[in-house]
């Protein structure tokens, strides 16, 4: 069953442009959905029309197949985790947690259970006396959990919840959230401007990119087949660089890469990070380098190599001039700038997207529109 | 109701007030002052400024003025530089003592140098001196430049100074090139404060400056009350209300230069005290402070426990009868109950017209911003001529006569609404919209939420605003002793009635009443200031 349907949804701040416009999104019983933009796509504005905090300019949200216009926020039956966790700094643990339930005018014993089970669940029943600034802001993040869950809502509403928090507190409450937030009947709604949080998270991805929804796909399927440079740019899929196709042939600096089905015209081709990777530095072959060969090799040089932890940050310049970063897993080969270097492309992976300005979605992906449900 | 309606009856109450009971007082007086009474234009004020008495008057409360804040500055700025710069055991006492003068009542810092000048006279005589006013001014206002200077003193960024140190300077030319360049629009703001407090001083002077020495605000007093020269009177009120308004402007700026300065983000932690440069400036602190500010308060508190060579609670206990020697026509008891009543009244009518004004001022309509420039008014008027205004206003009516006991709660409550206003107005700009949101999402109605979240939050400086108006309004003085009728005193009143009367008993009584009135102003205070969160009620 469907929990939550926008359909058309625009919206923007006074007289100036749209922030989000034509927006479809739909989130079903017991899926998370992340929002996924970057910052000023519009994500939060999103959120806060879903909820019933902002007004739209056309457009509709439905909340379990009903149409909300004019419906008031608190009756919308909604559980929203604000960015800052938005704490009742004159409540306690219990009072902040306990609140939802004490509007919606329960027994005193309902609500004692609500708040026990709220607390335990997110694991701090430990704190339920403490006053809110006694508490250290993964505790503060697990007290706006457990009050959002505890009102039972239909609909969570996540607003970067985890985004003042540090990095391995943030990594162990991402780790926690699905089991948290899903429920049999209930959909929830993650924003985030972090694809990783969103990889991990989420049952279906909705990309935002200025204001419109790009896609909206499983993780796995919106990573192999981002509908433009955009989204591929914001997941870093990998290097997206511009080329020529004729006849059944695009031509760029990546070489020459086979695209039967696709028209004549200019394309972007999209090089996933693992279809790249370092073969060997092979001083002294460049007489041999023709970029126009069909094959899975690439000569380039090497701009620069970074050291980054798990990888290498590899910038290559190839041969017409253009920089390309790539992740190298193993130990580096290469370490001298301007040293050449040979590269291995698998030419099946790569994927071509729309020239820049064309419409989305128009070729070599699954899913014409851009999504697919 | 929309926002814009709720915004226009919250401030119509709190503007039908303050546009009843101060703007049209105060029009009558500018009126009279400016002669637009049927005479010629200025005519009043010119008429005072060719009174070569009026004019020594007005010369004599510049200059005084100036010197107080001199005095004070000098006084004031080292204690701050101990407070904000070094750590030592009985710092935050000291802290705590120093502001105990400021919400004195002013009879009662009259009576205390009163005692103390009385007490010093075999020695030399200072006793109604314009060094006793000054003297007074300093005791009152070295509050304000220590929390004004060392407020931000405390969160000057250190760096700077450390820099200076390390490329050659000592610790007092790095004091004069780097940290006093920073302070000064602190002491520009504490002295434009400490200037407007002393141009308008009033019990003080009255009390201390004897005959020939007056103030514009004394002056004003006398011209009403003892030549019934209304005319004068408003003429002066008008010349005060000009210096008062560019002082005010002054301010203004200062104060924006003030916000718009980098501040270390937390304060500055303390140096602790070590070596003998310390100790002295420590000690020469607190010597300061004790003979400033300590002496006066044991001659008051001594004075009222002496009885002829001995000592006791003989003035405290005659406090219930009006004897013969003491020719009050009323009981000082009946002053206290009367302080007591008009202090709980005018402390209900404040609270009600400043927070529907602070409310009203947050609510983002056009009446609301209105209401944020008319509540700026009554800060800027003195209250003497607030209450020149209400009895111009009010000679007739249904508040002249019986109903002139009416008065009285008013005036206060006027003096007190700044005060209501301006502890509950940042309290309520504070609310962070998102928890009313949160609530929202939570399933709270409008109302709700403001049960819920607003009112919670606001009640806690509601009571901080209800002690700072009773405080105020019971050590009331300049509106109350032109409107309270003479049956029916209150305790400023009582004692400087007192003061006035001549006898042992009489200055007993009056030193009775003092101590009486500074301990309900003082556990008041101390009761705000458990209270108080953060920086909710901080002037």
């Amino acid at each position: 069953m469907e929990i939550l349907r926008t359909e058309g949804l625009t919206a923007g701040y006074g007289t100036s442009p749209a922030v989000i416009s034509a927006v479809d999104l739909d989130v079903r019983q017991g899926e998370i959905v992340a929002l996924l933009g970057a910052s000023g796509s519009g994500k939060s504005t999103l959120l806060r029309c879903v909820a019933g905090l902002h007004p739209l300019r056309s457009g509709r949200v439905m909340l379990g197949g009903e149409d909300v216009d004019g419906l008031a926020v608190e009756r919308r039956g909604i559980g929203l985790v604000f960015q800052d966790h938005a704490l009742f700094p004159h409540r306690d643990v219990t009072g902040n947690v306990a609140f939802g339930p004490r509007m919606q005018g329960l027994d005193r014993a309902t609500i004692a259970q609500r708040v026990a089970t709220a607390l335990e669940s997110v694991g701090i029943a430990h704190l339920r006396d403490r006053a809110i600034d006694e508490l250290s802001g993964g505790e503060q993040q697990r007290v706006a959990l457990a009050r959002a869950l505890a009102s039972q809502p239909r609909l969570l509403l996540l607003d970067e919840p985890y985004g003042s928090l540090d990095r391995p507190l943030r990594e162990r409450l991402i780790a926690e959230l699905p089991a948290l937030v899903r429920g049999a009947d209930r959909g929830a709604v993650l924003v985030t401007h972090d694809q990783q949080e969103a990889l991990r998270v989420a049952d279906r991805i909705a990309v935002l990119v200025g204001g419109t929804l790009r896609q909206l796909d499983t993780p796995d399927r919106i990573w192999a087949a981002p509908v433009d440079a955009e989204v591929a740019a914001f997941l870093d899929v990998g290097p997206v660089l511009a080329a020529e196709v004729s006849s059944g042939t695009a031509r760029g600096a990546f070489g020459v890469v086979p695209t039967p089905d696709v028209p004549d015209g200019a394309v972007r081709l999209l090089v996933p990070h693992t279809a790249l990777s370092v073969i060997t530095s092979s001083p002294g072959r460049e007489a041999d380098r023709d970029t126009h060969r069909p094959s899975g090799r690439l000569e380039a040089r090497i701009g620069d190599v970074r050291f980054a932890g798990d990888h290498h940050r590899i910038e290559v310049v190839l041969g017409d001039g253009t920089r390309v970063v790539l992740r190298d897993v193993g130990a580096p080969t290469i370490a001298d700038p301007g040293a050449p270097v040979t590269l291995a492309l698998d030419i099946a992976a790569v994927r071509v997207l729309p020239a820049q300005g064309a419409e989305h979605g128009r070729l070599g992906t699954p899913g014409a529109a851009g999504r697919s449900q | 109701m929309t926002r814009p309606g709720r915004g226009t009856l919250l401030a119509a109450l709190p503007l039908g007030f303050l546009g009843l009971f101060f703007a049209w007082p105060l029009a009558l007086v500018l009126g009279r002052g400016l002669g637009v009474d049927g005479e010629a234009l200025l005519a009043p004020l010119l008429d005072a400024a060719r009174d070569p008495y009026l004019r020594g008057v007005a010369w004599f409360t510049l200059w005084q003025a100036l010197l107080s804040t001199a005095l004070t500055l000098a006084v004031g700025l080292p204690v701050a530089g101990v407070l904000s710069t070094l750590e030592f055991r009985g710092r935050r006492a000291l802290e705590a003592a120093t502001i105990v003068p400021f919400v004195l009542p002013t009879v009662v810092v009259g009576s205390a140098f009163v005692a103390l000048l009385t007490r010093l006279a075999p020695v030399v005589d200072l006793r109604r001196t314009v060094v006793a006013i000054l003297l007074a001014h300093v005791f009152f206002n070295v509050s304000v430049v220590v929390r004004t200077v060392g407020g931000l003193w405390r969160h000057l960024d250190p760096a700077p100074v450390l820099a200076a140190r390390t490329l050659g300077a000592d610790r007092i030319r790095a004091f004069l090139h780097v940290t006093l360049p920073r302070l000064r629009p602190a002491i520009a703001a504490a002295s434009a404060v400490v200037f407007l407090f002393t141009f308008t001083s009033f019990g003080v002077v009255l009390i201390l400056g004897g005959p020939g020495r007056a103030t514009l605000e004394v002056e004003i007093h006398r011209a009403t009350s003892q030549l019934l020269d209304l005319r004068t009177a408003a003429a002066l009120s008008v010349l005060q209300l000009l210096a008062v308004v560019a002082t005010l402007g002054i301010y203004d700026r200062t104060r924006r230069h003030l916000a718009a300065r980098p501040l270390a983000r937390t304060a500055a932690s303390l140096r602790r005290a070590a070596g003998s440069g310390d100790r002295a400036a420590i000690g020469g602190a607190v010597g300061l402070l004790a003979i400033v500010q300590g002496l006066p308060l044991l001659a008051l508190t001594e004075r009222a426990l002496r009885v002829g060579d001995g000592w006791g609670f003989d003035h405290f206990r005659s406090l219930g009868t009006p004897t013969r020697e003491a020719v009050l026509s009323v009981a000082p008891a009946v002053a206290v109950r009367n302080s007591l009543l008009f202090a709980a009244a005018a402390t209900v009518t404040a609270m009600l017209i400043g927070t529907l004004a602070a409310l009203a001022a947050v609510s983002g309509t056009r009446s609301g911003r209105l209401m944020d420039g008319a509540l700026m008014l009554p800060l800027g008027t003195s209250a003497v001529t607030l209450g020149l205004g209400l009895l111009l206003a009010f000679r007739s009516g249904p508040l002249a006569g019986r109903g002139s006991i009416l008065l009285v709660p008013l005036a206060q409550a006027l003096v007190a609404i700044p005060f209501v206003v301006r502890t509950m107005l940042p309290v309520l700009r504070s609310i962070d919209e998102r928890l009313r949101e949160a609530a929202a999402t939570l399933g709270a109605a409008p109302r709700r939420v403001w049960r819920e979240i607003d009112l919670p939050i606001v009640s806690r400086a509601g009571l901080v605003a209800a002690g700072f108006a009773f405080a105020v309004t019971v050590g009331e003085f300049g509106a109350t002793v032109f409107v309270a009728r003479a049956s029916n005193p209150t305790i400023p009143v009582a004692i400087y009635r007192s003061l006035g009367l001549p006898g042992q008993i009489n200055l007993g009584r009056a030193m009775a009443l003092s101590v009486l009135l500074a301990v309900i102003t003082g556990v008041v205070v101390l009761l705000i200031d458990r209270i108080r969160v953060g920086s909710v009620g901080r002037f």
